[in-house]
Parts: structure tokens; C-alpha cells; sequence
């Protein structure tokens, strides 16, 4: 059957010719045009083609200040967090015909655009005199596991997370937020960057701070909640700063986080911060319904509300400042056992020019009342 | 992928030239396409596959097959939906264990992902991407007259990725005695 050999002569060259031709498209580096979710003026996030900027490595989603790893995993003992990095990213991505790079999957879609975000917050931070100390990695979707809990990839689903124990983020799938994933949101996405800043320019880089150097531990397991908390708040303020929303989590989940809302530090708000649960006593911390973005957010609204901010609002020049005093602030905080959460806005106010001392002052007596004692900024004031 | 192509390579060439038509094996499955995405987890696609093998040399049977699988994912906003075609050129060799026959299969494959990005449900960009790759497979398969049912199972390599099937399936053999 000649006509038989022929054709599967040609089939076999065919097959042949195709395997050549299937190669993946070349890597690039520096800044890429490429189809990402990304929020337009307005805050309107869409598809659209925008630059992907500092990449070493678009195929491995490597840059200048991050470096996305597949195939990771944290598996926490009795005594330690085991850290696995897992792989480089393998992003899949076609050029398009303008150059633009067009993401292959939903996960390319998802990281490539995450990565620019997570760029972009570094950048703004970096054009104010911040350098990362070290470039941070992404821990894309890990496996987490726990000793005592096993498998809990289903208890941390649909969030971004700051991870100071892996020099950072952990990124975990959606499955309940339904509208626009955390990793998507440009503002969560600074927000868990200024997570970074504060630990690095505040605590130094420490992969934790709970209980070291406590000379008073039960003071000290107060401070810590107060740093938590004012963690959280300084996180929202770079959110803000980097979108100019100042509800700019909102687009992800409906959550009273919006810093243009003012809001009051309450009795049981100051009481959850000063009644940290004795470690001693496992069940208190289990019921424990602390949780610091509340009291941090409340802190960052009295901020936003106290900041002179000109009569055109919050122009990207005035973010800018606030980006500075922020900065500056936690440049010269300390973190001991006299610790609070108005320590922070203590600091901002020493950043303001006189003049605008006094309002920004009976903004913060007014909203975080119950800690006006440990204003000293503004005693006088 | 190479090796595995120049295997199969050989094999075609070397088929028998003249004699009888030779009998095509045809074939169908049904199966869970376990698919490596760039982060490195798997997703379970359904998979629907076909397959045709004609007699070789070496008791080889060589011939093309095709697994289509489909995926949706993301959420109100962001979204993609995914085509994903793999084609390969199989060779199976098979061994009679009792009534049942046990195949083991290599193939070079290529695979093609036509991808939709869609925004608010609605498709705004689409793209194809190519991989090619190398599979190999294990089947156990039993006969009833002209048909035999088959299960087996695929390991699929491309250059960052490691996908896995299972599937489940029939032969249409038309030598056999019905």
C-alpha cells in the first residue's frame, strides 16, 4: 500500500513540522506592554493593555523588587514554619500583534496583573526614598499545611496576605468574593507592600516581633496589638496613597473600610487592644474576635480626616506628601512596651508644619479620644 | 519528545508495504484532564479524546489521537475560559494478560490552548498558545467481541507544565470475531 506509506510519511513529516513550530514565544525584560485587569481613573477596573514595568524575567514573573514562585508551600510545626519556594513562575503568554503580551490562562492573567500592581506600589514608594532591602517573593496559590489542622487550603482562600516569615506575600485562590480577586486590587496589593515598608523600616526586617525583648510580657502583648492595628492602618494609607480611593477595597469586598468615612476608636474597640488573651490560655485566644484592621482603619480615617489636605481634595501631588510623612514617621518610631496605636499619628503631626498642627490635632482628640493621653504631639495642642 | 518522535518515526516508515488493508483501531474516552496551570496546582478538566492506530512494525500500533478538554474560571469581573486541544502521534504496544490486554503507549504531542480573557463575562482578547511535549501511558484493556473496553492513564510533559489524564473508554476492533 504505497499511497498508506505516503500518507503516513506525511503525517509524520506534518507532526514534525508543527513540533518546530509550536515554540514558546521569547522571554522579555525590562517593561512590557501586556493585557492586564488594571483600574482606570475612576477606579473602574478593566482588561486593558498596560506597561508591566522592572521585569528580568516576564516568562519567570521576575523583576526588581519581586519574584513569583509556583509550587510552594508552608507547613507549620510545633516549634517552626517550614518555608518551601517552590519553582519559578511559567507563565504562559502569547505576543499579540501590536506586542503586547496576552496572558495564556487565568493564572497568567491573574499573576501577571498581581505583579504589576505589587511593581507599581514599589515604584511610587521608591520615587520617595524607600528601597526594598531585599527583592520579595510572591508565593503564588501554596499549599499550606499545619501540624495540628492539616490541609488549610480552604481556611485562607480569597486574600492577599503579607508574609513576614517568607519575606512575602502569599497569594490564595478566590472562592467566595465573587466581583474583583484581592490580587487583582491595586490598593490591597499596596496595601500588603506597605506591610513591608513598616516591617522593614520600623522592626528592622524581622520575620516576627511577637514577645522578643519583652522585659513585661503582659505589656508587651498590648503593644503588640497596637502595632498589629497600627500595621493595618499605615497598610490602608499606602493603599490609598497608591489608587487615590480612599475606599479603594471596596471594589473586592463590601467591608466599612472606606477612610473618607470618619469613624470613633470606641471603649470595646480600646478594650480589644488592651486585653490581649493569655497564651497560656488557648481556648481565650481561640474565641478571640480581634480583629486589627478594625482598630487600624479606624486610626488611618482619623489621619486621612486630619491631614491638611488642600481645597482640591487629594490631588497624586498631595498623596505624595502624605507618602513622605508616612515614610517619615515610621522612621522614627520604636516599637517597646509604651507602644500604641496613636504613637503613629503622634508621629504624622510631628511631620505637619505648625500651622496645620491644631486641626490635625482635634481631628485626632475628637476621633481617637480614648487615647488622647498618649498623644504627646499634640499636648498643647 | 525528540526520542519519541523518532521512535514513532521508525515505526511508520517500517510498516509492512503491501498485504491486506491493515485494521484501524478505533477509539474513544471520556476522562479527567488533571492540568498543571502556571502556578503550579492542577485543575480537573472534563476531557473527551479519540484515537486511531494501524498495525506498525514490532507489534506496534502507531496512529493519531485527540483529547479536547474545556475550563472556566474566575469570577463576575475577571474571567477566562479555556480550550484546551492536544494532538500526538501514539504508539501503543500491547501484551495479553488472560482475556485482558495491558498497553503501554509514548507519544510526541503538541498542545494548543485557545484562551479567552473576558471582562464582566463579556470576551475582550483571545490567544493561542502551543506547547509542544512527550506522553506516556499506561491501558488495560478487555475485549467483547468487535469492542473492548479500555481504562488508562496519561502523563503528558511540556516544557513547564505536567499534566495527568484518566480516562475511560471503548475500542472498535473490526478483525476480531463479533
Amino acid at each position: 500500500m504505497p499511497q498508506q506509506r505516503d500518507a503516513r510519511q506525511a503525517g509524520a513529516a506534518a507532526l514534525l513540522a508543527l513540533a518546530l513550530c509550536a515554540c514558546e514565544p521569547p522571554d522579555a525584560r525590562g517593561a512590557v506592554r501586556a493585557w492586564v485587569f488594571a483600574a482606570d481613573d475612576a477606579h473602574v477596573y478593566s482588561l486593558q493593555v498596560a506597561e508591566v514595568g522592572h521585569l528580568e524575567s516576564l516568562r519567570e514573573l521576575r523583576g526588581r523588587d519581586l519574584e513569583v514562585r509556583r509550587g510552594t508551600g508552608v507547613s507549620e510545626g510545633l516549634a517552626d514554619t517550614t518555608i518551601d519556594r517552590g519553582d519559578p513562575f511559567a507563565l504562559a503568554y502569547e505576543f499579540d500583534e501590536t506586542g503586547a503580551a496576552v496572558p495564556g490562562d487565568l493564572d497568567s492573567l491573574q499573576a501577571l496583573s498581581m505583579y504589576r500592581g505589587l511593581d507599581r506600589a514599589a515604584t511610587l514608594l521608591r520615587a520617595h526614598g524607600y528601597l526594598p532591602a531585599d527583592r520579595l517573593t510572591v508565593y503564588f496559590m501554596p499549599r499550606l499545611d499545619n501540624i495540628v489542622a492539616g490541609d488549610e487550603r480552604l481556611l485562607l482562600t480569597d486574600n492577599a496576605a503579607y508574609f513576614a516569615a517568607g519575606a512575602g506575600f502569599l497569594i490564595v485562590p478566590g472562592f467566595v468574593l465573587s466581583d474583583l480577586p484581592m490580587m487583582l486590587n491595586e490598593g490591597v496589593l499596596a496595601h500588603e507592600f506597605g506591610h513591608s515598608v513598616v516591617q522593614q523600616t520600623m522592626l528592622g526586617g524581622a520575620d516576627d516581633v511577637r514577645g522578643s525583648g519583652a522585659s513585661d510580657p503582659a505589656a508587651w502583648r498590648v503593644a503588640y496589638r497596637h502595632l498589629l492595628a497600627m500595621h493595618e492602618g499605615v497598610a490602608d494609607l499606602l493603599g490609598f496613597v497608591q489608587t487615590g480611593d480612599p475606599a479603594f477595597i471596596a471594589a473586592t469586598a463590601a467591608v466599612d473600610r472606606d477612610l473618607s468615612v470618619p469613624a470613633d476608636l470606641t471603649d470595646r474597640d480600646l478594650l480589644e487592644l488592651d486585653s490581649p488573651p493569655d497564651p497560656n490560655d488557648p481556648l481565650a485566644s481561640l474565641t478571640s474576635t480581634f480583629d486589627p484592621h478594625w482598630q487600624g482603619s479606624l486610626m488611618a480615617r482619623a489621619v486621612y480626616e486630619g491631614w491638611p489636605a488642600p481645597t482640591t481634595g487629594f490631588t497624586q501631588q498631595e498623596r505624595g506628601r502624605l507618602l513622605d510623612a508616612v515614610l517619615d514617621a515610621l522612621r522614627q518610631l520604636h516599637y517597646d512596651d509604651e507602644f500604641s496605636l496613636a504613637s503613629f499619628p503622634g508621629a504624622i503631626v510631628q511631620w505637619l508644619a505648625a500651622a496645620d498642627r491644631p486641626r490635625a490635632c482635634a481631628v485626632l482628640h475628637r476621633r481617637l479620644a480614648l487615647l488622647s493621653e498618649r498623644l504627646d504631639a499634640c499636648k498643647g495642642l | 519528545m525528540r526520542i519519541a518522535l523518532a521512535v514513532i518515526a521508525l515505526c511508520a516508515l517500517s510498516a509492512p508495504p503491501a498485504g491486506a488493508l491493515p485494521a484501524v483501531h478505533a477509539g474513544g474516552d471520556a476522562g479527567l484532564l488533571l492540568r498543571q496551570e502556571a502556578g503550579g496546582n492542577r485543575s480537573v478538566l472534563p476531557a473527551l479524546s479519540l484515537r486511531a492506530l494501524m498495525p506498525a512494525a514490532l507489534g506496534v500500533e502507531v496512529g493519531p489521537a485527540a483529547t479536547f478538554a474545556y475550563a472556566s474560571g474566575g469570577g463576575a469581573i475577571a474571567s477566562a475560559t479555556t480550550q484546551h486541544w492536544r494532538l500526538a502521534l501514539r504508539a501503543e504496544r500491547s501484551w495479553t494478560i488472560r482475556k485482558a490486554e495491558a498497553i503501554a503507549a509514548v507519544a510526541p504531542v503538541l498542545v494548543f490552548m485557545r484562551t479567552g480573557l473576558l471582562d464582566r463575562g463579556k470576551e475582550i482578547r483571545s490567544v493561542l498558545v502551543s506547547r509542544p511535549g512527550a506522553a506516556a501511558g499506561v491501558a488495560l484493556q478487555v475485549p467483547f467481541g468487535r469492542f473492548a473496553v479500555r481504562t488508562g492513564a496519561d502523563l503528558v510533559v511540556t516544557s513547564t507544565r505536567l499534566d495527568f489524564a484518566f480516562t475511560l473508554g471503548a475500542t472498535w476492533r473490526p478483525e476480531a470475531a463479533p
